[in-house]
């Protein structure tokens, strides 16, 4: 079984609550809010088409729009299965975490 | 977002485009416009330029490293299909391959040809610095160089400090004999400067400084052999001939093998003291050669006109202009030299790359129709392709990446062939070539980059245009790639008409090299040998009856029929050509003379039109009494030739006129070819004077034994004189080699044309198969219809038949030009007759016709019930 990794998992959502708005300049905001890691642009389409290429994100070509120099946007979309792929991974960190306690943390200090 | 507002800076954005992923990369561009428009609304404009700088550099990396795996992944798809496309028609990737390899092999070929050519004399260490000086006698009507007088070299090194060395160096043929072993050899005079001026490292030699001693002598390895075989000769003795006297000399040095790229020829040097003496600081005499080296070549000009200056001021005996000559230009730029022999010229570099050129066009243009035939085949999977977001740019990197593919699986056939003609190849430049000539690393890039030029050039006309049509017409069908396609045919069009004048070429060069050496020349040549007597010394030849005893000897020899003298050699170059005005007529002639005995007419079978021959001991003034050719009669408008006197008039320095002993004619020979055929017979006189000795001996055989009797004449000649080399030529050879060039030039065209043909016709062969296939159907329906075998081979043919008749046209007014230009090299030449040409042309034609004739009858001797039942 193939494990979404840490930042699969943060664009994948990202993507996902982004919803119809989901393309390069808002994905790049939206991780940088959640998460505090920024990514340049060249991280950010590299791994998101590792992520078409895997086929847990769609892509769909927009119109044209002035504010970007007359370009097309490129929006991106969590395929189903890239939703499997988040499931599947939500269950394993839960089975993961099943019965350890938050204390453990707390002890370290 | 106001338009006003300032754009993203261009630079990063250019870099941008460059490395990002095609897929996305309008995506990209247009996030960090977005982002840059809002920072710069937020931060100002400033700020946000070097956020977008900053950030374009941060991305850079991961771009690349994207690309690189990017492309990675894609060459391997490139490999499979083009692999696959190479499989799939194994008639045309042979046939490219085939043609691509002839014409690199050519390539190959010429370019180490045309590299040995550039690096003649360019082993000497600072060769830009070496000149060699020469003076000019210009006597208005005539200017002619010379080597400068003895004293030049030694003058110059003392009054011009900018010149760092300088040496006089004299060249000579003449005896060496070691033991029994006697033979001619190039020996040069010169001093211990020779070689601070130029590189020839020495194997062994007795001290450092080993020409210094006025009796040593340094031999090349070459010679070393030849006389000494197993020993070693250093510290041995060797005797030369000098002088006209034999002299021992001790040998001081032997010198590493002398590079063929070389234009002095030699194979013993000896010092310039022993051969000259006293004479050194004689003006008299033009006679040495004068190599000078200096600190500055870029003022050689300054210092040449300096050095005319100063010899003429201070030497009143120096009265002549003096030139400098760059040593290494000589070879390719020509100019004057004593020195060097190898003159080439830069023209011959250029013709074979031109060649070369030629072929490897062919063989591209092979390439080029036959991607355009096979287009129809391909024009669906381009489609697919461009459907499924293929760019331009990626379909351009396919056809490209097919076409390279094919080059270097070419390249390697290529190099294969190249190695399989190098002997033949060295043979017949005279130079040696040998593998690792193709492999040093500065081949290795030409040659690759040759390779990478022809794949380009192949693979230009699919990748651009193919790639350029729009899917939906692809589909459609709309587009007709049949051999009517213009391009198709200007290539069919052009391949042939090179071909064709290459063939024209060929065919000029043959028939005018076999006239060459096939013209009766006036006198005949078969079964006889000339023996050089320029080699004895000179109190031998001036002793009393020397000729007649020599003649009379060689006579005895069975099998000998009859001897004959002459003072220069027939057919030499320097066939006693001087400058003399004749006192019977005012007009200044180019005459030529030598004197002759009295057999010489009958041995070389010479015809006397009128007058009569010498008579044994003529009894006549130093060489009152001539013999003239019809030449001469005709030039100078002599009407009552018999009995006519004229006396020669020589136009000297100072322009005042110089008169020698009159002359009386008394016989007429006809014309006869005593120079090559590049030179039309001039007015000559054969006079009667055997005081003044003679330097050749004509003997003419019967044709038996002839090796039996050659030896003969030789031990009966050895007799007579022991101390001189026996050198003989069969004449008919000797007159043969003196077209060594023409028979050289011959072949080299005769190979390309032959290369080109076939490449061509192969090219043809697999543009006929094409349309075959296409038509397979029509072909089919019109046999149905009653069309008849030969109107299907009409069909088929007339297209391409057409096209290879115009290109023969075209040919045609080019050829006649290469032609006459080939033909005004020789005073006698064949005639271009019209004939050759239509004889050409229709052979052009045949070969064309056969090649697509065999798919026509194959395509209209099918059964068409087999090739319309798949409908």
């Amino acid at each position: 079984m193939k494990v979404l990794t840490i930042h699969e998992q943060i664009l994948l959502l990202a993507i996902w609550r982004l919803k119809d708005n989901a393309y390069g300049v808002r994905i790049r905001q939206s991780v940088a809010e959640e998460t505090d890691m920024v990514y340049t642009y060249g991280t950010l389409y590299s791994s998101l088409e590792q992520l078409v290429k895997k086929g847990y994100v769609s892509k769909t070509i927009g119109e044209a729009t002035a504010e970007r120099g007359g370009r097309r946007k490129i929006y991106y979309n969590v395929s189903k299965e890239g939703m499997t792929a988040l499931k599947e991974a939500k269950e394993l960190q839960n089975t993961l975490w099943n019965g350890i306690p938050d204390m453990i943390f707390s002890e370290e200090k | 977002m106001e338009g006003k507002l300032k754009k993203p800076p261009k630079i990063p954005t250019w870099i941008l485009g460059l490395f990002s992923n095609p897929e996305v990369d309008f995506s990209i561009a247009g996030d960090f416009e977005e982002e840059y428009y809002e920072m710069a609304d937020r931060k100002g404009v400033n700020k946000a330029r070097l956020w977008y700088w900053l950030h374009v550099a941060n991305s850079v990396p991961t771009f690349i490293r994207d690309t690189i795996n990017r492309s990675t992944a894609m060459f391997g798809n490139y490999i499979k299909i083009a692999i696959r496309n190479l499989m799939k028609q194994k008639i045309y990737s042979a046939i490219n391959i085939f043609g691509l390899s002839i014409g690199l092999a050519c390539s190959i070929l010429i370019y180490l040809f045309v590299r040995d050519e550039m690096k003649f004399e360019r082993f000497h260490q600072d060769v830009d610095k070496i000149f060699e000086v020469y003076s000019v006698i210009d006597a208005g009507a005539y200017r002619i160089n010379f080597p400068p007088q003895l004293p030049v070299a030694d003058v110059l090194q003392r009054d011009f400090p900018e010149i760092i060395s300088a040496t006089r160096v004299v060249k000579i043929i003449t005896p060496v004999r070691k033991d029994d072993r006697i033979f001619s050899e190039k020996v040069i005079a010169s001093s211990q400067e020779f070689f601070d001026i130029f590189t020839f490292p020495m194997a062994q030699q007795l001290n450092d400084r080993p020409l210094e001693d006025i009796n040593s002598v340094i031999i090349t390895g070459r010679i070393a052999e030849k006389y000494f075989a197993e020993e070693n000769p250093l510290g041995k003795t060797i005797t030369i001939s000098t002088e006209n006297r034999m002299n021992e000399f001790i040998i001081s040095g032997i010198l590493e093998e002398l590079p063929t790229n070389s234009g002095l020829k030699f194979d013993l040097i000896i010092n310039i003291e022993r051969l000259y003496g006293d004479k050194l600081n004689e003006w008299k005499e033009n006679s040495a050669g004068a190599v000078i080296k200096v600190n500055d070549p870029e003022g050689y000009r300054q210092l040449e006109e300096r050095i005319s200056n100063n010899l003429n001021e201070k030497y009143s005996d120096a009265q002549s202009t003096y030139h400098l000559q760059p040593f290494a230009d000589f070879h390719l730029k020509g100019g004057y030299s004593y020195l060097l022999e190898s003159a080439s010229s830069s023209r011959y570099s250029y013709i074979l790359t031109g060649i070369a050129l030629i072929v490897l066009l062919i063989a591209c243009f092979n390439f080029m129709n036959l991607a355009i035939g096979r287009s129809s085949i391909r024009i669906k999977e381009i489609g697919m392709r461009k459907v499924f977001g293929a760019r331009r740019k990626q379909l351009y990197k396919q056809f490209w990446f097919e076409s390279y593919l094919i080059s270097f699986i070419a390249l390697i056939a290529g190099v294969v062939l190249t190695l399989f003609f190098l002997p033949a190849f060295s043979h017949f430049t005279q130079k040696i070539f040998s593998a690792s000539d193709l492999f040093s690393p500065f081949s290795v890039v030409v040659i690759l980059a040759i390779t990478v030029f022809s794949g380009f050039i192949a693979g230009s006309y699919p990748a651009v245009v193919l790639s350029g049509f729009r899917p939906v017409d692809l589909f459609k069908n709309e587009l007709k790639f049949s051999n009517r396609n213009l391009f198709t045919r200007s290539l069919i069009f052009l391949q042939f008409f090179i071909t064709v004048i290459l063939i024209l070429s060929t065919v000029f060069m043959f028939l005018q090299y076999r006239y060459l050496v096939g013209k009766d020349l006036g006198f005949n040549t078969d079964n006889m040998i000339v023996i050089s007597l320029e080699e004895i010394p000179e109190n031998l030849r001036q002793s009393s009856g020397f000729y007649e005893d020599l003649s009379g000897r060689i006579n005895q020899v069975s099998n000998v029929t009859g001897t004959g003298f002459s003072g220069s050699k027939l057919t030499s170059s320097v066939f006693g050509a001087t400058f003399p005005k004749l006192r019977t007529t005012s007009n200044q002639v180019l005459i030529s003379y030598t004197n002759v005995d009295e057999n010489f007419f009958e041995t070389l079978g010479i015809k006397l039109l009128s007058g009569r021959n010498f008579s044994p001991g003529e009894q006549n003034e130093a060489g009152r009494n001539v013999i003239v050719n019809s030449s001469f009669i005709e030039k100078l408008d002599l009407n009552n030739s018999i009995g006519t006197e004229f006396s020669e008039v020589f136009v000297n320095d100072q322009g005042s006129d110089n008169t020698f002993t009159s002359k009386s004619i008394i016989g007429v020979t006809e014309d006869f070819n005593y120079h090559s055929l590049h030179y039309e017979v001039y007015p000559l006189y054969l006079e009667y004077a055997p005081e003044k000795g003679y330097g050749y001996i004509y003997v003419r055989l019967n044709g038996e034994n002839t090796a039996e009797a050659v030896s003969d004449i030789k031990d009966r000649f050895m007799q007579i004189v022991p101390d001189t080399p026996f050198i003989y030529t069969f004449f008919d050879e000797e007159i043969q080699s003196q077209y060594a060039l023409e028979q050289r030039w011959s072949s080299i065209i005769n190979y390309s044309s032959f290369f080109a043909v076939i490449i061509a016709s192969s090219g043809l062969f697999g543009v006929s198969l094409m349309s075959v296939v296409r038509k397979t159907r029509e072909i089919s329906i019109r046999k149905v219809l009653g069309s008849s075998v030969t109107g299907i081979i009409k069909l088929i043919s007339k297209d391409f038949i057409g096209l290879v008749i115009l290109a023969n046209i075209a040919a045609w007014p080019v050829s006649f030009f290469i032609a006459r230009t080939l033909l005004q090299n020789y005073a006698f030449t064949i005639t271009i007759d019209f004939w050759i040409f239509v004889l050409t042309g229709m052979a052009a034609t045949i070969i064309a016709g056969s090649t697509i004739c065999f798919h026509a009858v194959r395509a209209a001797s099918m059964n068409p019930v087999n090739t319309l039942r798949s409908e």
